[in-house]
């Protein structure tokens, strides 16, 4: 059963503390009836290994759009919340990940007054003054704006505009929204409050266009020199803190190009430039685009463009050293190097017993065995099923873990939190490419 | 702006037998704003305005009617303005109506002071009386809206029933007014939703059948009210 997304109709805008509070409720409701549902059916059943498995992913399909339609209802920070866990995809299961991926569709459009009004707020003229051709009409949503498209001469634009009054629902609707996201994710508070902590830092950063502006410029320059990428320009003269301007720019959807019959070389090229890109910024300098996401690239003869720079993270050199050295040969292998380097992640505490620092040992050998993976190898196929799939389970697993669950207090790093999201964001976006790639270590 | 304001004060002296309805109406404003305070009497502010009170008396026969014609003015001048806009023959009823309130939180920042002097105590749902002529020009202008919309079937046809919207919407622009009174967020960006959403939702019922739907239900709900008790009577004799 695949619930169609195309079937939910996304234009219920619901707006103040209660009526959030009541959405959010039901979606509550309606997951716990489904598990209900699941549990009834699988008790009086008896049933082999292999139904159970099936109707356990049916469970998982019906959650999710459950959730989905929930997340879609509210825009702006639950949406963001939506998207930021479909690619943390650790966190979910495959039925939930799906769903999430497609928050990108687009929200209820703003009027064009509304948006005529951004305009005088922010620039003091009218859009039609600034541009020889505005279009009154959307051309897509974002989470937290809408794009129309615009020409001066020959030139055509991609004008973003904020919601009004985003950044102050922001910190609203993610309170409201972590009970639930602890609940359907089967998480601990203390586990998710350093999370939550970063996403509300970064959401923050992306409901202002001219820190986006700044950060875009600054990765734009660093990258410059990089094969195969194409950067839009942006323009900060038609821009403000509610108004991003940059080029228009046409291409195909990774999703289009991975699944047309493209050879197994160019989908490689692609991926090869993605690789190379996230490498260079994460790498080298230490600031890097923390939204892979197949809706925030494109492909044009054979480049790869990289639109929407909301979300960026910097991280100094010293957590860089600490945080990849797990990613390095010989790391996993050895009980001493891993453990000390969990110690310097905080991740084991120094009051931890022998017992804990034990249990921590294992999954985190698990763990960064499959994340570190594709650095043991010269070259590494994403297209590989069984990687991400390796990924999944294993989150499912950790969750499950109920001597895991016993061991309590805040541990890591939050900036952990978004070099997570960025490699599986680039595991995903090269595993739908199914691109065999190059593999070029850290140090 | 400081400039301007002398150099408008020496043209009023200079001309001041030729003084203009607007013109007093400036001279009443700017002296409600330095003052804080509405002018008590005539006098006093024929005295601080340097005007005779023959001359005022000849434009305007009471303080009140000044500031009844003040609000009134504020209002004509933001109508006028959006309607001369290039996009204006292009928008729908409610996009109409949407640039009107837009218009008018840009055109309140100037008196937000004195709207909020002479607003913050009083209910929506009042007419108090210095607002009178402003209701006027709103309900003029909003029926217009409502024509077109009608016209273009963007609201559907009912009959009695729309003498109704006027009214309403009156109602919603004083709750707006009252909502942006309050409003403390960056750029008034709340009431931007505000105006948003409740447009929406406005327009969409006068577009819909939901209330014909509703209003049918409610009817039956009430005739077969007997239904009901009887069910009730029939189950607990049960």
């Amino acid at each position: 059963m695949s619930a169609s997304i195309s079937n939910y109709s996304q234009d219920k805008i619901v707006s103040g503390k209660i009526a959030r509070m009541a959405v959010l409720s039901g979606a509550g409701a309606k997951v716990g009836l489904n598990y209900l549902k699941y549990y009834g059916r699988s008790a009086i059943q008896a049933v082999n290994h292999e139904k159970a498995l099936a109707l356990k992913e049916e469970l998982d399909h019906t959650n999710a759009s459950t959730v989905y339609e929930t997340f879609t209802k509210l825009k702006g920070g639950p949406l963001k919340v939506a998207q930021m866990l479909s690619i943390d995809q650790n966190l979910l299961p495959p039925a939930y990940a799906q769903q999430f991926a497609q928050a990108q569709s687009s929200v209820p459009p703003l009027s064009y007054p509304l948006v005529a009004q951004t305009f005088l707020k922010e620039f003091g003229k009218l859009p039609e003054a600034l541009f020889d051709d505005f279009e009154k009409k959307a051309a897509h949503g974002a989470s937290i704006g809408q794009v129309h498209q615009a020409r001066i001469g020959n030139q055509l634009y991609a004008v973003k505009i904020q919601y009004p009054g985003v950044r102050e629902s922001l910190k609203n609707d993610l309170r409201l929204v972590k009970p639930f996201a602890l609940y359907l994710l089967g998480l601990r508070e203390d586990d998710i409050d350093i999370y939550f902590q970063e996403i509300e830092a970064r959401l923050t950063e992306e409901t202002d266009y001219e820190h986006e502006l700044k950060r875009a410029t600054e990765l734009i320059r660093g990258s410059s020199h990089l094969k195969g990428l194409r950067f839009p320009t942006y323009y900060p003269e038609l821009s403000s803190k509610r108004i991003l301007t940059t080029d228009w720019i046409d291409g195909e959807s990774l999703l289009t190009f991975a699944n047309k019959g493209t050879s197994q070389k160019e989908r490689d090229q692609i991926g090869q430039f993605l690789w190379d890109f996230y490498h260079h910024q994460v790498h080298d300098l230490l600031l890097f685009h923390a939204d892979p996401h197949p809706g925030n690239f494109l492909v044009r003869d054979g480049e790869l463009c990289v639109l929407d720079f909301g979300c960026t993270k910097k991280i100094t050199s010293d957590f860089h050293r600490r945080q990849f050295q797990f990613v390095m040969p010989g790391v996993v292998e050895n009980e001493t190097l891993l453990e000390e380097a969990l110690r310097q992640m905080e991740v084991i505490l120094p009051k931890d017993s022998p017992t804990q620092v034990k249990t921590i040992l294992n999954t985190a050998r698990i763990w960064v065995e499959l994340l570190a993976r594709p650095f043991r190898k010269k070259y590494f196929d994403f297209g590989d099923p069984n990687f991400l799939k390796a990924i999944y389970e294993l989150g499912e697993e950790s969750k499950k873990a109920k001597d895991l669950r016993a061991i309590k207090g805040k541990r890591g790093s939050s900036d952990t939190v978004y070099v997570n999201r960025t490699f599986f964001g680039l595991y995903s976006i090269l595993g739908l490419l199914r691109a065999r790639v190059r593999i070029t270590l850290p140090f | 702006m400081k400039k301007q304001k002398i150099s408008l004060e020496n043209q009023l002296h200079k001309a001041s037998k030729n003084l203009t309805k607007s013109d007093l109406i400036s001279l009443f404003v700017k002296e409600w704003s330095e003052e804080g305070v509405l002018p008590k009497s005539v006098f006093s502010f024929c005295k601080v305005a340097k005007i005779s009170e023959e001359n005022f008396y000849s434009l305007f026969p009471s303080l009140q009617a000044i500031e009844k014609a003040f609000w009134k003015q504020w209002i004509d001048e933001v109508i006028q303005a959006i309607s001369q806009t290039e996009a204006w023959g292009s928008f729908s009823a409610k996009e109409r109506y949407l640039s009107f309130l837009f218009a008018i939180t840009s055109a309140s920042l100037k008196y937000r002071s004195l709207l909020l002097e002479r607003l913050s105590e009083v209910s929506v749902f009042s007419n108090p009386s210095f607002l009178e002529s402003l209701h006027q020009s709103f309900l003029h202008f909003i029926e217009e809206v409502i024509n077109q919309g009608k016209e273009t079937k963007e609201i559907a046809s009912r009959g009695n029933l729309m003498k109704l919207y006027p009214p309403i919407l009156y109602l919603h622009f004083r709750f707006f007014l009252s909502y942006f009174l309050n409003d403390e967020s960056e750029e008034y960006q709340k009431s931007d939703a505000f105006i948003e959403k409740t447009v929406t939702l406005a327009f969409d019922l006068f577009r819909s059948q939901a209330p014909e739907s509703a209003s049918d239900l409610i009817k039956f709900l009430i005739s077969s009210s007997g239904c009901y008790s009887n069910g009730a009577k029939q189950h607990s004799s049960e």
